[in-house]
């Protein structure tokens, strides 16, 4: 997922040409994931948003410096981590790195880690579309159920999922769509306000 | 033509490798398909998150409220040719030629540091001595030959790709292997050859 795409690329030149909306499709495509990234340096969820926010409009300023040198999200990856490293030393905090030592003994303060989580409705929410995307995935017909798995989880290619399904590119394109479409009625309404 | 939803799947796959100008203006037109856009890769998400966390933002509307007050981007240099290398300049084939002298300078010096230190009343072993750590280090470096016809500078720019692309989930996956209730946000890595802001 996160060599070249064309995809990004594509998206990349539209709002270098002026098109603010096409970066809305690259802040939708990755928020989840850069929400995760910084989450692991900023413990509060509120701030995480913050920073992460800030990262999305620090990419969007600086994408006339973006040559295309490296993958989009690999450029945007590394803004969301220094934008959160910056975030904590002017909060007076060090990086995380400095408390990674936990994972070598060294006692961590489970208590604080929890006093910190997501809130309810926010935690609830994310429960109830994983229930439900799992659900929805569980009652698939085989085919489609297969094809999407080998596609989200093993992050195959559609060329490599018609090779270890034996049927043809098409097919399996159709297939990963027909599934998404069939999570999608399930999970459309809990994301509609 | 109105694009289909499936071509909207096929694209959050990469799985278009030509995207065409009409798609995206499309996509970013229609309300319908940019929420199928995020839904699908809402999915992907839950998919992938395992048994771990799973983090669901709603920030593209603050995203988006928060760009309105920003100027347009326009970056001419974005999908325009790279400009082209500027010629080497004349001493470049002879600068190996200096680096091996100077190493050459370097170890004699070394060399004639440590037999006058031994001969003294000093005399430590050379592994236990300062000097020695202060000496230069040849760095080692492995010798990738390029494919006949591929320029090194191609061979290069794949090598921190694929090195980027290994740091960055190499980041993302590790944390499903973390503690239950103990943030694996530690020791993350990551290269850029590029220029950050």
């Amino acid at each position: 997922m996160s060599g070249e795409s064309p995809t990004d690329e594509a998206l990349v030149e539209r709002v270098a040409r002026g098109d603010k909306s096409a970066f809305d499709l690259l802040v939708r495509r990755y928020q989840h994931r850069i929400v995760k990234l910084v989450s692991r340096y900023v413990r509060n969820p509120e701030d995480a948003l913050d920073v992460t926010q800030d990262a999305f409009i620090k990419a969007y300023r600086a994408l006339a410096s973006f040559r295309g040198e490296s993958a989009f999200y690999t450029w945007l990856y590394r803004i969301a981590i220094n934008t959160a490293k910056n975030y904590l030393v002017t909060r007076g905090r060090r990086p995380r790195e400095a408390e990674i030592k936990g994972e070598d003994g060294e006692p961590i303060d489970v208590a604080e880690l929890q006093a910190h989580a997501d809130t309810p409705e926010r935690l609830l929410l994310a429960e109830e579309i994983k229930t439900t995307v799992l659900s929805a995935i569980a009652a698939l017909p085989e085919d489609l159920r297969i094809a999407i798995v080998l596609r989200e989880i093993d992050g195959l290619s559609y060329e490599d999922i018609s090779l270890a399904m034996a049927c043809p590119i098409g097919t399996v394109r159709s297939r990963i769509f027909r599934a998404r479409e069939a999570i999608d009625r399930q999970l459309k309404p809990l994301m509609e306000p | 033509m109105q694009p289909s939803k499936e071509q909207v799947s096929a694209l959050v796959d990469d799985e278009i490798p030509q995207v065409s100008p009409a798609l995206l203006a499309a996509l970013t037109a229609d309300e319908e398909l940019r929420g199928a856009w995020s839904r699908y890769h809402l999915i992907g998400e839950v998919l992938r998150s395992g048994a771990g966390p799973l983090v669901v933002s709603t920030l593209d509307a603050r995203v988006r409220q928060a760009l309105a007050a920003e100027a347009v981007v326009l970056a001419p240099a974005a999908g325009l040719p790279k400009p082209a290398r500027q010629p080497a300049p004349w001493f470049w084939p002879a600068l190996p030629l200096a680096a091996g002298l100077a190493a050459c300078g370097l170890l004699a010096t070394y060399l004639v540091a440590s037999s006058t230190q031994s001969e003294g009343w000093d005399a430590r072993p050379a592994l236990a001595s300062r000097a020695t750590l202060r000496q230069p280090v040849a760095p080692v470096s492995a010798t990738i030959s390029p494919p006949p016809g591929a320029p090194e500078q191609a061979v290069a720019a794949q090598l921190q790709r694929r090195l980027n692309s290994y740091l960055v989930n190499f980041n993302e996956q590790r944390e499903q292997l973390a503690l239950p209730n103990i943030h694996p946000y530690v020791r993350s890595v990551g290269y850029s050859s590029v220029p950050l802001p």
